[in-house]
């Protein structure tokens, strides 16, 4: 593992508005480096999505990553998807301006949230969910 | 518990090696990246995505994803397989707009040298067309493309298929019949006969 060239993985993040799980993969994802996520790094439940949750997760998983000789990632952002909201949640943000503020290049950023090309309906029934 | 968990997983880290990935010879065989295993068994079938910036330099190609699967593992390279091409998403979104058509075209064709592919073809309108433009579009675009591959090879109609030539011999035909803002063609898949 010589430090002579730059080496490229893939930040896999996957931010709900329940949590934030960031995969840290080689270019060609088959290999998982390391794994982190928001309920990894606080105590109550509630704070598992906060951006600051992910902050925390993002930089310990460029730690990780930068021990194992990564210098550069590509990042793939996902939403939840499917059936369910398309948009990803709060942690989203805060984990790739984590990740550029520990020190790993920043390559492409991509949205890859699965969007069904029809499938099941939504949960909610007709008249929609009914608190 | 955790701690020996961590060891373990750091013993098998400093067993993997790692290989170079590099591009098909019609892509120049330039080198994509890097990938670590424990044995070069593994690494076939292993999928590798590049952008046709990383490739070639071209900014204005930087939507299209092309990717590429290890099928040989030579010393500690790993030479690819063209497998197919995609458009990012949010660049397909951005194409279509309110008041304009949408058309796709799925093809399933034969090359002249026995391949079999996929071919996402999409075409868009200035304005709204109707069903029987739409479907006569349709159907020319899928005309022209078997057209295109019936004596083509496989590179050959993947490289036309990447640098847009085959859209844009598409787009010139197709707009006779209804006046269209863009063809491009989204996604192709090399489909592999089991």
């Amino acid at each position: 593992m010589a430090e002579r060239k730059e080496k490229w993985g893939v930040a896999n993040v996957y931010s709900s508005f329940n949590n934030t799980i960031i995969t840290i993969t080689d270019l060609t994802g088959a290999e998982t480096i390391t794994q982190w996520s928001g309920g990894k790094v606080v105590r109550a439940d509630r704070q598992e999505s906060s951006p600051f949750a992910a902050m925390e997760a993002a930089s310990r998983a460029a730690d990780d990553a930068r021990e194992k000789g990564f210098t550069g990632l590509h990042i793939k952002v996902r939403a939840p998807g499917g059936n369910g909201p398309r948009t990803p949640g709060p942690g989203a943000q805060a984990t790739i301006r984590a990740l550029a503020r520990a020190g790993m290049r920043i390559g492409k950023i991509e949205d890859v949230t699965p969007v069904p090309h029809d499938g099941t309906g939504r949960p909610g029934g007709k008249r929609g969910r009914r608190v | 518990m955790a701690k020996a968990r961590r060891r373990r997983v750091r013993d098998t880290w400093k067993d993997k090696q790692w290989y170079k990935i590099t591009t098909p010879k019609e892509f120049g065989e330039s080198e994509i990246g890097t990938t670590p295993a424990r044995d070069p068994n593994l690494l076939l079938r292993r999928k590798v995505e590049a952008t046709m910036r990383e490739l070639s330099g071209d900014f204005s190609k930087q939507y299209v994803k092309l990717r590429f699967q290890i099928y040989d593992v030579a010393g500690d390279t790993a030479h690819t397989r063209y497998m197919g091409h995609q458009v990012t998403t949010d660049y397909v979104r951005s194409m279509i707009r309110r008041g304009t058509t949408r058309i796709d075209a799925i093809i399933k064709l034969e090359t002249k040298d026995g391949k079999n592919l996929m071919v996402h073809m999409l075409a868009i309108t200035i304005k709204r067309a109707k069903s029987s433009q739409q479907r006569y579009i349709r159907e020319t675009m899928e005309k022209l493309v078997r057209e295109a591959a019936a004596n083509k090879t496989l590179n050959e109609l993947v490289e036309d298929i990447i640098k847009g030539k085959l859209a844009s011999s598409v787009y010139h035909e197709t707009k006779k019949i209804y006046p269209l803002k863009r063809v491009e063609t989204i996604k192709s898949r090399v489909i592999e006969e089991k």
